[in-house]
């Protein structure tokens, strides 16, 4: 593994060390790929390699203030926008803070689920809405602070940490739901249930 | 929402895990784009994985090299809670698959299992998918070729014992050569059949009603849309259930419409399991011998449905060979809005001896066919959805019978009120007028005429999706099916019809009128009753000459 820090690793890699930028690939392929699973269940190849391609041209914007990753992330949501609205027909009218995977139609992920609560969480968090998932999954998954969101999404930190909030109240919401689905049993549930093997027995005996 | 939002949930600081194979051959790809450097394609097996050509419900699909034979192959990688095949009764279903080849029928070659996820290889199709290929215009006799062979290919796995249990056009192949072939046989768990007590499934809210289904624990519900009654009753599944769901698919292609109305797994399940196929307007002649084809094959009851996928296919052949060449070639299924109006009455006679003559939600005017005595069925005032009112009614009666013609009077004034969008169907000596909203039934006998006028008002509600995520609650609604069922049984006895409404009631409830619709109803129900006025108007004239217009 090489040791150099990200900063270093993308400057040599702009400068031509394949190397280098093999390094840094190594380092954040997965988390890259995990920004995109829960979220479409196509096209990753492109959307990674775009990415990481981003950083690349783009990084006369990352200013070493900041951490690389934020700045990762940030290209990988701009590509994640940018596609979304690619793939839209009113490409203006989608919006991103008010809109969920779930509306927007896509097939599910193959992120393995290791229980049924992780099942549920991930089937919840792709139905609240996008910018909502994105920082949610940035926060649980890459351990993101609020400030760190903020560089992501582009937003000031007040509103990151908003915006994590509201999330969290949303993705409980969706849980809950799912929750009294998967575990069915509502008392009216019962009851008729009863009353309707009742009927049918009686409708067995009929002629 | 919960009392406090900020300690809410904080358990999945845990990122989930990535498929690894999918990973692996993610990586390669990736890399190779950023670093030209060449890929590392992923082994699976004799298979290297060459490319992702599709993502479902049941997993990824790759076209993939069988490194020993030298051909290439489709290999579908089962999702991991798929993998579990206690008792090997998924592995021995492969089997008989891989033994069975059917032109009609995805050739499978292996099956295997890969870091604890099973995976398949088979045949690779150049083409597209049924759904997709009907998306085109095609002309009848088209889509009706390709259905029956899509037909005898279920048939041939009948025949060795298998069962699909998700048919759908998403699980036809149609080649590049023009052949369908099914696809995906067997992959996945049926629910417990051996155990007595079967219940009906848990489906979660929000579920997509054209996604293939799974419990947490990979056992297969099917897809909503296409499920066959039984299914939704947690019975077993069986050739006949696959008929139901190709039947769906066929009914959806011709029509233009599938069969049964709801856009979430609640109002879909109680569509199906009551055997409510909607009316629907044909957009030109449907043969009437197509009419009945898939009148017996959506039947509710699994026996009163062909014997078998052949006996089905032999009639869709039949009339193949027979059929009308004009009506065959000349239309397209879609994309064919105005046009002759459909020949014929109602257009699928019955369906359903067993939910017979109760034309209480959705599809009344061909449900009444089925026991041609009487129009006069225990139709609600007005039925009432928890919140929401779905439906406003009224009534008018006369205290002798009408004629023909007055009959004949309402039926013109009806279709001038409508634009001719109206449907007449004879019932003994009634009869029932209807369009999609609006339903009119006259009721003729020696004691006197009734009419009941009655408005869905239930599209306007259909966006607002039931949030009661518990299909255990339609098996109340399942309950009014079978009320009304003894109802009719012991001779028209309407208590348990009432009682069933309020199942449904119940079941339904939580659709929430929104204030707009609330704000709409006095308008509704003044039209009604203008038009239930104008009616009786019509109907208790003397045999007088009458200008249709006046």
């Amino acid at each position: 593994m090489d040791a150099r820090d990200d900063r270093s690793l993308l400057d040599a890699w702009a400068a031509g060390d394949r190397d280098a930028g093999e390094a840094l690939f190594a380092r954040y392929f997965e988390a890259v790929v995990r920004f995109f699973q829960n979220k479409l269940s196509r096209d990753h190849d492109d959307l990674i390699q775009q990415t990481f391609l981003g950083c690349l041209e783009g990084r006369a914007r990352f200013r070493g203030d900041g951490s690389f990753r934020a700045f990762l992330f940030g290209v990988a949501h701009n590509v994640l926008g940018k596609h979304l609205r690619g793939r839209y027909r009113e490409p203006t009218a989608l919006d991103l803070a008010h809109v969920s995977f779930a509306e927007l139609g896509d097939s599910p992920s193959l992120l393995i689920a290791a229980d049924q609560k992780q099942l549920a969480m991930l089937t919840a968090l792709r139905r609240i809405p996008v910018d909502h998932q994105v920082a949610l999954e940035l926060h649980y998954w890459e351990g993101m602070t609020a400030a760190e969101l903020a560089e992501v999404l582009a937003l000031p930190v007040g509103t990151a940490k908003t915006r994590l909030r509201r999330a969290k109240q949303l993705l409980a919401a969706e849980l809950a739901d799912l929750e009294a689905g998967l575990t069915g049993a509502e008392p009216t549930a019962t009851r008729l249930d009863t009353w309707a093997a009742g009927i049918r027995r009686q409708v067995d005996r009929a002629p | 929402m919960p009392a406090a939002p900020d300690s809410a949930p904080e358990p999945a600081v845990t990122a989930p895990r990535l498929a690894p194979l999918e990973l692996e051959r993610l990586r390669g790809a990736v890399r190779a784009g950023l670093f030209a450097t060449p890929a590392l394609l992923p082994r699976l097996g004799r298979y290297t994985l060459l490319r992702c050509i599709g993502h479902g419900g049941m997993g990824i699909v790759y076209a993939a090299r069988d490194e020993e034979l030298g051909r290439e192959v489709a290999i579908k990688l089962l999702r991991a809670e798929l993998a579990d095949d206690e008792g090997g009764r998924l592995t021995r279903e492969a089997r008989a698959l891989a033994r069975l080849a059917h032109p009609n029928v995805v050739a499978v070659f292996d099956v295997g299992i890969h870091d604890g996820q099973r995976f398949i290889a088979m045949e690779l199709v150049s083409g597209e998918d049924l759904r997709r290929w009907l998306a085109a215009p095609r002309p009848l006799r088209e889509v009706l070729r390709v259905f029956a062979a899509a037909g005898r290919g279920l048939a041939a796995a009948h025949a060795v014992g298998l069962v699909h249990r998700d048919f759908k056009p998403d699980n036809v192949l149609v080649g590049d050569d023009g052949r369908p072939r099914v696809l995906d046989f067997g992959l996945a768990r049926p629910p417990d059949a051996t155990d007595t007590a079967a219940a009906p499934p848990v489906l979660p809210r929000g579920v997509d009603p054209f996604a293939t289904t799974f419990t947490s624990t990979g056992v297969l519900l099917g897809t909503p849309a296409y499920m066959a009654p039984e299914q939704y009753l947690g019975e077993p599944a069986d050739a006949r259930s696959d008929q139901f769901s190709f039947a769906v698919a066929l009914y959806h292609a011709v029509y233009g419409e599938r069969p049964f109305a709801g856009d979430d797994p609640q109002s879909l399940a109680l569509s199906i399991v009551r055997g409510r196929v909607r009316p629907v307007t044909p957009r030109y002649p449907v043969p009437p011998w197509l009419e009945a084809l898939l009148g017996q094959s959506l039947r509710v009851d699994a026996d009163g449905r062909f014997a078998s996928m052949d006996a089905l296919v032999d009639v869709l052949d039949a009339g193949l060979e027979r059929g009308d060449a004009a009506v065959l070639d000349a239309l397209p299924t879609r994309a064919f809005v105005a046009g002759p109006r459909p020949t014929g009455t109602g257009a699928l006679a019955v369906f359903d001896g067993f939910t017979g003559a109760v034309p209480l939600a959705a599809a009344p005017s061909e449900r009444a066919l089925a026991v041609p005595t009487s129009t006069a069925v225990a139709l609600p005032p007005e039925a009432e959805h928890g919140a929401a009112i779905t439906s406003v009614s009224t009534r008018r009666s006369l205290p002798h019978a009408i004629s023909e013609a007055a009959l004949g009077r309402m039926t013109l004034e009806l279709d001038r009120v409508s634009d001719r969008r109206g449907k007449v169907t004879r019932v003994g000596t009634g009869l029932i007028w209807s369009t999609r909203a609006l339903e009119v039934h006259v009721d003729v006998d020696a004691a006197g005429t009734r009419v009941l006028v009655w408005r869905r008002l239930a599209p306007a509600l259909r966006r607002r999706r039931a949030s009661l995520g518990v299909l255990g609650l339609f098996f109340g609604a399942l309950s009014i099916t079978l009320a009304e069922a003894m109802g009719l049984l012991s001779g028209g006895f309407e208590g348990p019809i009432v009682l069933g409404l309020l199942g449904v009631g119940v079941a339904m409830g939580i659709h929430v009128a929104d204030e707009h619709h609330e704000r709409a109803l006095p308008a509704r129900r003044a039209e009604l009753e203008f038009l239930a006025d104008r009616l009786m108007q019509l109907a208790a004239a003397r045999e007088a000459p009458l200008a249709p217009d006046g």
